[in-house]
């Protein structure tokens, strides 16, 4: 893939997590939205870990983490960490995920996510030492999660015709 | 369909372990550095808000237009038809009145928040609330004024209802503000009635609790707190909250307090900003 090609890429799907935040937090709460806030920087990063194959993938993580804590106070720090711990284990089964039907992405999803909220509520923890943030965290993560696995296929869908390359460098799972 | 993309024809599993790995411990360090209170904004952060937060306020702005034009023009289609120039010169004027309507209570609100705290001598700045936190566990909201404006961080937000939080991050034109209800939240704050200390911190969503009052205080449910005035942040007697439920557990030398805050949070649109001088 022609690093032009990889940038303008990442630029739209950089642009795309911007109008969805800007959707979480002054859409949402416009509409009377208030308690959940699905984050759909986890999408677009499971999108990347699942479907890029390149070493510089904690790089693009880190950057969407970064537009990311312009958006909330959480920062950049907790989500690239459990980012790439995303990465590296869905790495070496990359093989194995094929996003073939819409529920079978809605599940990966949907586990990723747990792999994550995991990850970043132990690392939180250990930073606040507040059980009771983390129990507040899964009461909301739970229905939020479950928007966001239900949105993936058409998000990841969008995302494919953002990343879509040549044909005769693109393998297509069944 | 899946779409998988190689960007490096070569074997790059060194550098992908050795950039995991990087990036690992650059954001275990940016995670113990965190500070959940106060954040200096970056270089880059300072962009990204100033560029982003006029759509956010444009996004929140366009509901009470939208919401104007349904309830006044669209839902009116049907009874347009039976209706002659009078009575739609009529509508006009009803939709004027209304308009003017909200202008005044507007008006009224400003005009009440401005004179709020007279007696506190803190520049106050008059600010509206553009949009919340993306992440539905942090209690954060993001307010249409910055450091250009004069706004200082750990300045004290308030309403005329109370207190609303602290300033946590700075751009030029718009900040973020801690609320109360944030779980990172610590308020030195005392009951009217007992003149009892304690420490409130934001509980849940629409909850705080107050820690560290010892077993032996009276306090009843029902009980006003307002802030004590140490911490060197918020002003001493800005209203937090009311106590609404009090648990004295058979052991231990504190009693475990909820209060409702003051403000319906819910509700927020303006709010005004204590500068120190």
């Amino acid at each position: 893939m022609k690093i032009g090609k990889i940038i303008t890429s990442f630029l739209l799907t950089i642009l795309l997590l911007l109008i969805l935040e800007i959707v979480t937090t002054a859409f949402f709460p416009a509409i009377g939205l208030n308690k959940y806030r699905p984050t759909f920087n986890i999408l677009i990063i499971l999108f990347l870990a699942i479907k890029l194959e390149t070493p510089i993938l904690p790089i693009f993580i880190l950057i969407v983490q970064l537009f990311h804590s312009a958006f909330t106070i959480e920062g950049w720090a907790f989500g690239t960490f459990a980012g790439v711990i995303i990465c590296m284990i869905v790495g070496p089964l990359k093989h194995m995920l094929h996003l073939s039907t819409p529920l079978i992405t809605i599940l990966i999803v949907e586990l990723l996510q747990i792999v994550w909220f995991i990850v970043e509520s132990v690392l939180l923890f250990f930073r606040l030492d507040k059980f009771s943030f983390i129990i507040e965290r899964f009461w909301l993560f739970l229905p939020e999660s479950i928007i966001i696995a239900i949105c993936s296929p058409l998000f990841f869908k969008l995302l494919d015709m953002i990343w879509k390359e040549d044909k005769d460098r693109m393998e297509v799972g069944a | 369909m899946a779409v998988s993309v190689t960007l490096i024809n070569t074997s790059p599993n060194k550098l992908k372990l050795a950039l995991n790995i990087i990036i690992l411990f650059v954001s275990l360090y940016g995670a113990s550095k965190k500070d959940l209170t106060e954040e200096k904004i970056t270089f880059f952060q300072r962009i990204v808000i100033e560029a982003t937060a006029p759509i956010q306020s444009f996004v929140i702005n366009l509901r009470k237009s939208v919401n104007f034009f349904f309830d006044h023009y669209v839902f009116l289609v049907s009874t347009s038809f039976d209706n002659d120039q009078l009575k739609k010169k009529v509508h006009e004027l009803e939709n004027a009145i209304f308009v003017l309507r909200e202008l005044e209570l507007e008006n009224r609100r400003l005009k009440d928040l401005l004179k709020f705290g007279e007696e506190i001598p803190r520049e106050k700045i008059l600010a509206q609330v553009v949009g919340l936190d993306s992440t539905s566990e942090f209690k954060v909201l993001r307010i249409n004024k910055g450091s250009r404006d004069g706004i200082k961080l750990k300045s004290t937000v308030v309403t005329t209802n109370g207190l609303v939080g602290h300033i946590y991050r700075l751009s030029d034109h718009y900040s973020d503000v801690l609320s109360i209800l944030d779980q990172n939240s610590r308020i030195d704050a005392i009951v009217t009635r007992t003149r009892s200390h304690g420490v409130v911190q934001g509980f849940s969503d629409y909850k705080c609790i107050m820690k560290y009052v010892t077993r032996t205080e009276p306090i009843q449910v029902g009980d006003e707190l307002v802030t004590a005035g140490l911490g060197n942040i918020y002003p001493k007697g800005l209203k937090v909250g009311t106590i609404v439920n009090i648990e004295r557990e058979s052991y231990g030398i504190t009693q475990f307090v909820e209060l409702v805050p003051s403000i319906d949070f819910r509700k927020l649109e303006e709010v005004v900003v204590l500068v120190q001088p």
